[in-house]
């Protein structure tokens, strides 16, 4: 399966989702002009990712972690949806039995982004979240 | 000019734009925001709640805009005006620019309800909406403002014909 990578504008965020390494970063600021055009993407790689996972687990026995690493300098409350919604679907492939973990990065003057990665965390209280300052 | 500068200097604006407000000029204004904040002596929480009530307000304005575009509105409706002032215990951040008459009511009923809740209510309402709304019609600014802000908004509708009033929220950040 084909890497995602959308290189960072000033307005959207740089997406490296590597199907090998089974690590998805997404770095930067993201207040696209179109959210939803920005972000499609993104969900339809996650959703033919699923399909390979699936395959590997069932054929090979293979199964390795999936790490999401969000590191966000500024993000809108229109990606605010679309961000939580990532959240979701890696939540959802932790519930089917894939180890996920995510890693909210912030700056460490940051309190609000931390606070940020916290209520997001609440929203998928089953998924393991670290956090890691920088 | 003199006058302007004198306006300006007079009610402490660091910042100010005129005219068509889009995603591309606001790119360019918040460049200069981003510049005008590392030479700013406040703290780094500070300029990130600024430029994110910048982020919110000029949004809530490029939106309505493109409705206008869809509507046919009239384009010299689409000119807006945005303006940073910098006073010593806090910064105003105003925006103006034209709605529909008939979006008055659920904007005011909107900006009504924000003014109402304390922090920790505008937290909850925050998450509620995200939960709840649908994606790019979340009506989640507003909320953004309120909470980063920490002050009440203060607006004005100025009716300017039957169909279009000039809409002006202000936006209090203290430092």
């Amino acid at each position: 399966m084909d890497n995602l990578l959308i290189a960072a504008t000033p307005t959207t965020p740089k997406v490296l989702l590597d199907s090998t390494s089974n690590i998805f970063e997404i770095t930067g600021e993201s207040r696209p002009e179109n959210t939803s055009k920005f972000y499609t993407p993104i969900f339809d790689w996650f959703n033919k990712y699923e399909s390979v996972l699936f395959f590997q687990k069932n054929h090979f026995k293979k199964s390795q972690k999936l790490i999401l690493k969000l590191q966000f300098d500024y993000f809108n409350s229109t990606s605010a949806k679309f961000i939580l919604d990532i959240f979701y679907l890696v939540e959802k492939m932790n519930k089917e039995g894939y180890e996920a973990e995510i890693h909210w990065y912030y700056d460490k003057q940051d309190i609000d982004m931390k606070e940020s990665g916290e209520e997001f965390a609440k929203l998928v209280p089953y998924m393991s979240i670290k956090y890691f300052e920088f | 000019m003199l006058e302007i500068h004198k306006f300006m200097t007079d009610h402490n604006i660091v910042m100010s734009y005129r005219g068509d407000l889009t995603h591309d000029t606001v790119t360019s204004i918040l460049s200069l925001i981003k510049k005008f904040l590392e030479s700013t002596d406040i703290t780094y929480q500070s300029k990130k709640k600024l430029y994110a009530i910048v982020v919110e307000c000029t949004d809530n304005i490029t939106k309505n805009n493109m409705l206008f575009v869809q509507n046919q509105v009239p384009t010299k409706y689409s000119s807006s005006i945005f303006c940073i002032s910098e006073h010593p215990e806090y910064f105003n951040i105003q925006t103006g620019n034209y709605i529909l008459n008939s979006q008055i009511a659920p904007l005011q009923q909107k900006l009504k309800n924000v003014n109402l809740l304390n922090e920790e209510e505008l937290r909850v309402f925050y998450k509620e909406k995200l939960l709840n709304s649908k994606p790019e019609g979340g009506g989640l600014g507003i909320i953004d403002i309120s909470i980063r802000s920490g002050c009440k908004l203060s607006y004005e509708f100025i009716q300017d014909s039957d169909e279009i009033s000039f809409f002006i929220l202000q936006t209090l950040l203290i430092k």
